[in-house]
């Protein structure tokens, strides 16, 4: 493998930016022309959730250093919502777009009054989904006299199957939200209430809106990495044995270059360890890249890996020894072939040999761990941030510096 | 608030994984609970999974069916690599070698 020592225009520009002050600097900004990617920063709790909403309950928001973490939102869009999928949520139309299901809707003042009759009754509301996208159902009750509970769930539309079952209890009010993925793309709202139900609930502003972006997810209870806030410092805490998140998959095919920038701790050198990875193996599948530290069983460095058709790395070294953290990079280039890892804003290697063709691939992206099931990483992750282009120096620079605030790392 | 302190590691051998998984999936702990590949005596491969659960959750543990013979071990406020790695040692088990 040929390294080349210098990657001459590239350090320069970086080393003079390096000296500049970066000011107002905002990730999302790397995202500004439509760029492919995802950027996860668990220092913002708002974008964490211990699961998603299932047929058991709704999502639930992490509120506390040592919940674990079954969803992590992408901010590269933004949050931004996804256009309506409820017609008439707000009952605007009457009763318009609603079926009874052996229970009673009366529009009064505006609110959608749903009253069970004691026979398990529901209202229904068809709408149509995405089941590779995360929606948010939210909703408002704004009268109760029910004496039991109601539960207003996402449905299949021809079955019973459902997600994000969310139980409204006796004579409880208020606004209620949770995150969920569809199993069906014909869908439906589904309100129900017990068979002992005696009075109505009243609703207003249903909602269900796709959450644009890369989430990375965590079906498994016992699979998923903790939340720590501890010195000043958020992160999430891979326990190097079965914890990782997964995005659905990403489709960078319009692209065939990469910056991938992360804030990370190594806990443990003991074992080789994933920290990301595009595609269930990067070695193998065409149009890939990993992240990876350590590289070598008990001897530390860290690794940025890409694959046209044709595999090149950069990175490597045994100075970087756990436990130890780090802002880390990794930019590559398939078309104009170039590899490039640095570490705590110096280069630690770029290499320049033929990747192949291609652009990269359409794949799920797992974070902590090798395809769900090997090379599981012992150590917390402060930022990560992955984007379908290369990055000018400047934002190389403040990304760098962005992620090494948030991991407790002073670039000089 | 319950505190998620309780180191739980749990085996399986690789006949009963999919009963074990399909079990606690439907506790609603999700599909891939025991995930962690792992050998034994003769080449022999069994299942690992560790988790943090809150104490109060314990007692489902006492409830998995005992013809699934899930060996399970339980450490208070463990250190998750330490409680994993004297259960395999005890086990004879050991996690296949993998590398880049």
């Amino acid at each position: 493998m040929m390294i080349r020592p210098v990657y001459t225009s590239l350090v320069q520009g970086i080393r003079r930016a390096l000296v500049e002050q970066v000011k107002g600097f905002d990730p999302i900004s790397l995202f500004g022309a439509g760029e492919q990617g995802a950027w996860y920063d668990p220092s913002d709790m708002t974008t964490l959730y211990q699961n998603i909403g299932t047929s058991t309950g709704p999502s639930q928001p992490v509120t506390a250093t040592g919940q674990p973490v079954g969803l992590a939102l992408d901010l590269s869009r933004g949050l931004a919502r996804g256009s309506e999928t409820v017609t008439n949520g707000d009952f605007s139309a009457g009763g318009a777009s609603w079926t009874q299901l052996s229970a009673t809707l009366t529009v009064v003042n505006g609110v959608g009054r749903h009253a069970g009759l004691a026979v398990n009754g529901a209202n229904q509301n068809l709408i149509t989904l995405d089941t590779t996208k995360l929606y948010e159902l939210v909703f408002e009750v704004v009268e109760n006299t029910d004496s039991v509970s109601t539960t207003v769930s996402i449905r299949e539309a021809a079955t019973t199957t459902q997600r994000t079952a969310t139980e409204v209890t006796a004579g409880q009010t208020g606004t209620f939200r949770s995150i969920f993925r569809p199993t069906a793309n014909a869908s439906r709202v589904h309100i129900r209430s017990a068979a002992t139900s005696t009075g109505y609930v009243a609703f207003d502003n249903i909602s269900v809106r796709e959450i644009q972006g890369n989430h990375a997810e965590q079906l498994t209870a016992g699979s998923r990495p903790t939340f720590r806030d501890v010195g000043g410092l958020r992160y999430l805490e891979f326990d190097g044995l079965d914890d990782f998140l997964v995005t659905a998959a990403i489709d960078f095919t319009a692209t065939d270059k990469v910056s991938v920038f992360a804030g990370m701790r190594k806990n443990s050198d003991a074992t080789v360890a994933m920290l990301a990875e595009l595609s269930v193996n990067a070695n193998t599948n065409n149009g890939s890249w990993f992240m990876a530290a350590p590289i070598t069983a008990g001897l530390g460095g860290s690794l940025f890996q890409s694959r046209g058709t044709a595999v090149q790395s950069a990175g490597g070294g045994t100075t970087f020894v756990a436990p130890a953290s780090a802002a880390l990079t990794g930019l590559s280039d398939i078309s104009a072939p170039m590899v490039g890892h640095r570490r705590n804003g110096e280069s630690v290697g770029v290499n320049t040999l033929s990747q192949g063709t291609g652009t990269y691939g359409t794949y799920q992206m797992f974070i902590g761990r090798r395809g769900g099931t090997t090379l599981a990483f012992t150590g917390n992750l402060y930022g990560l941030l992955i984007r379908g282009s290369l990055t000018s120096q400047d934002d190389i620079v403040a990304t760098e510096r962005f992620m090494a605030t948030k991991s407790g790392v002073v670039i000089p | 608030m319950s505190e998620y302190n309780q180191s739980v590691v749990m085996i399986c051998d690789d006949a009963n994984k999919a009963d074990v998984n399909a079990y606690f999936d439907g506790l609603g702990l999700g599909p891939a609970t025991l995930s962690i590949e792992l050998r034994g005596a003769g080449d022999s491969v069994w299942w690992g999974s560790h988790a943090w659960w809150y104490p109060a959750a314990l007692p489902q543990l006492e409830l998995v069916p005992d013809a699934l013979d899930v060996i399970t071990s339980v450490r208070p406020d463990a250190q998750a690599q330490q409680h994993w790695n004297d259960v395999l040692q005890a086990l004879g088990l050991s996690v296949p070698h993998s590398g880049l």
